[in-house]
């Protein structure tokens, strides 16, 4: 399922999370943050593909642009983060998009693999909240204000 | 038949062989000797033969009466070398011919004797029957040496080729035994160390072949059992490692789950909690507002605690890449970060130059700085907190020391101080979870060496450990 958090923008940040707990204070801590940008929620690996590359649910979504930014979980249900990882990096639409993996772990194997397959950042997901606010905030404003994108390729 | 009974056999030949030759070298070197002897008679024989003649000759044409003397002499000596001859019984049936002859001569010689000088016709006719019965006997006498020394070439001739055929005779028995050691030894021997040296190289599944009855056969046979034990042992270990294998993927999946899964309600109630405080302020009181801190500041300790297990259960499985360590510098690295962090409580770190050590860096820096933080947190209320890290030698090792004037400890504990979450301090007055030295333990003793501990309540506490090599 898919939620618009905000108005359709150019801006759209991507949030692959399954847990409705994390989803939401992730939200939240963005939020906090003072990002308007409009925030697309993904609970699964299949779903987000099918988002990225409007499939499915998502075929309307064949003239819009692509997020502006991906915070992937690793562990989701049916395709797992590094799968959808692989997939986005291997398709010419979607290889450029900032990736930020945000997760519990902190196994040398999950961050190795995730840089391994492009991913931008990694971030694991600490319990204080009050550190989790401070970490969105960064990586909100590095990713969607003070870095500057690669020009849209065309089509 | 085993090897050590024919070489006993091979060497009772020879020797049997060696006695029978020498016993026929012997009896061949007498029948030498016997001819010889008989030679020298029969020379002898021929010499009396002549004088006897002379003295004849003398008696019957001089008349002498010493000759007549001389005569009886020379006759009985021929008599007794006759006798000591026929006793010999080397020349058999030729002497009787000359007994007899001899006998003819005694006669005539006595007729001679009898007949007066003056009767010399007869004396004549007599003189020459003598000398005729003599000259044949001397004749007989050159013939007896002659066979003589026809038998001591024949002796001779045959202790050579006795010689010879025994010398022959060992020499074959030595080829039959080098032959029979061949194929009874060096044929067996190359086989089994093809066989051996297949099995070094990694072939478990060789057959040592050699079927035989004697030692060989059973060292083939053992070296067969040996390497089927060997085998066995290495299947036994493959199945141990992978079942090992399998418990470590276990164990890394339930780290993942532990790491993933525990932690994410503890953000929620951490998160959600924070959101209370934050959104609901003014719904709250003192009390309520205590009550979420609590479950905070309990999330996020639980938080730390499955960070430390997973600290702990990582320092275990994560592979070491030994090699030489400096110890001094990294010692000053991780001083340097704890001052950085804890700017305004100076400690004073004494830390020795050219400290090395065979470890793996990385868990040797996990190691260091567990040691070093807790010399830094548990000297942090003396007036000057030291630091000192170097090295001694105790019990013949050299350990690494890691030594501060902080609070010690009371012996009586030591034994619970490396254990996972034992703390000997109160939370309130040493923050900390209790895995630092836990950890520590895990590092050295995966290095196969040895840390211990000493200490004494208020005067500091002093860490030493070594690793398998620590270099000097």
């Amino acid at each position: 399922m898919i939620m618009q958090h905000a108005i359709a923008s150019d801006k759209v940040i991507l949030l692959v999370e399954d847990q409705p707990d994390d989803e939401k204070l992730t939200i939240r801590a963005l939020r906090k943050s003072n990002l308007a940008n409009p925030i697309a929620v993904a609970r699964d690996g299949v779903e987000a593909l099918d988002f990225l590359f409007a499939r499915g649910d998502f075929a309307d979504r064949a003239d819009k642009p692509v997020p502006t930014l991906i915070i992937l979980d690793l562990k989701l249900p049916k395709l797992d983060g590094l799968a959808v990882l692989r997939a986005l990096r291997a398709d010419r639409r979607t290889r450029l998009i900032p990736v930020v993996v945000m997760t519990s772990s902190k196994e040398e194997s999950d961050v190795v693999a995730s840089y391994e397959l492009g991913a931008n950042s990694y971030i694991r997901k600490p319990v204080d909240f009050g550190e989790f606010l401070k970490a969105a905030n960064m990586l909100g404003v590095y990713w969607l204000l003070l870095n500057q994108p690669c020009p849209s390729v065309p089509t | 038949m085993k090897v050590v009974t024919k070489q006993q056999l091979a060497m009772s030949t020879i020797m049997a062989t060696a006695a029978l030759i020498a016993v026929a070298v012997w009896w061949a070197d007498s029948n030498v000797g016997k001819a010889t002897r008989s030679q020298i008679a029969a020379t002898a024989l021929a010499r009396s033969l002549t004088e006897l003649r002379l003295v004849t000759f003398e008696f019957v044409f001089k008349g002498e009466r010493r000759a007549l003397e001389q005569w009886h002499v020379v006759s009985d000596r021929l008599d007794n070398q006759l006798a000591a001859l026929a006793r010999t019984d080397i020349f058999g049936e030729k002497l009787a011919p000359m007994l007899l002859r001899r006998e003819n001569v005694k006669y005539l010689w006595a007729q001679i004797v009898k007949t007066p000088e003056q009767d010399i016709r007869l004396r004549r006719l007599l003189t020459s029957q003598i000398l005729v019965n003599q000259q044949a006997n001397l004749a007989s006498a050159y013939e007896l040496t002659a066979t003589a020394t026809q038998r001591i070439q024949n002796a001779q001739l045959l202790s050579f080729t006795i010689g010879a055929s025994g010398l022959a005779v060992i020499c074959l028995i030595a080829i039959g035994f080098s032959v029979l050691l061949y194929h009874d030894i060096t044929v067996p021997l190359r086989q089994l160390q093809r066989a051996a040296r297949s099995t070094a190289s990694g072939q478990l599944n060789t057959v040592f072949s050699v079927e035989r009855d004697d030692e060989l056969g059973a060292l083939s046979h053992d070296l067969q059992a040996m390497a089927t034990t060997l085998r066995t042992l290495l299947e036994e270990q493959r199945k141990a490692s992978q079942k090992l294998q399998l418990l470590n993927q276990e164990m890394e999946s339930f780290s993942y789950s532990v790491s993933h899964d525990l932690r994410g309600p503890l953000r929620s109630m951490d998160g959600f909690s924070l959101c209370l405080l934050e959104d609901y302020s003014d719904k709250l009181d003192a009390d309520g507002v205590d009550a979420l801190n609590r479950i905070r500041a309990a999330s996020q300790r639980m938080g730390q605690l499955i960070d430390d297990l997973l600290a702990l259960s990582q320092v275990t499985r994560a592979a070491l890449n030994v090699s030489q360590v400096d110890v001094s510098a990294l010692a000053r690295e991780i001083a340097a970060t704890i001052d950085h962090e804890n700017a305004g409580t100076p400690v004073n770190w004494q830390i020795a130059d050219g400290l090395t050590l065979q470890a793996d860096r990385s868990a040797m820096a996990i190691a260091l700085n567990n040691l070093m933080r807790n010399a830094w947190k548990f000297s942090g209320k003396a007036v000057q907190p030291v630091v000192h890290i170097d090295r001694c030698a105790r019990g013949g090792k050299h350990w690494m020391r890691v030594a501060d004037n902080g609070v010690g400890f009371d012996m009586a504990f030591a034994d619970r101080l490396f254990g996972a979450f034992q703390r000997l301090h109160n939370v309130s007055e040493f923050p900390g979870t209790g895995i630092g030295l836990a950890i520590v333990k895990r590092v050295i003793a995966r290095h196969g060496g040895e840390i211990v501990a000493e200490s004494r309540p208020g005067h500091g506490a002093e860490f030493f450990f070594y690793t398998e090599s620590v270099k000097p």
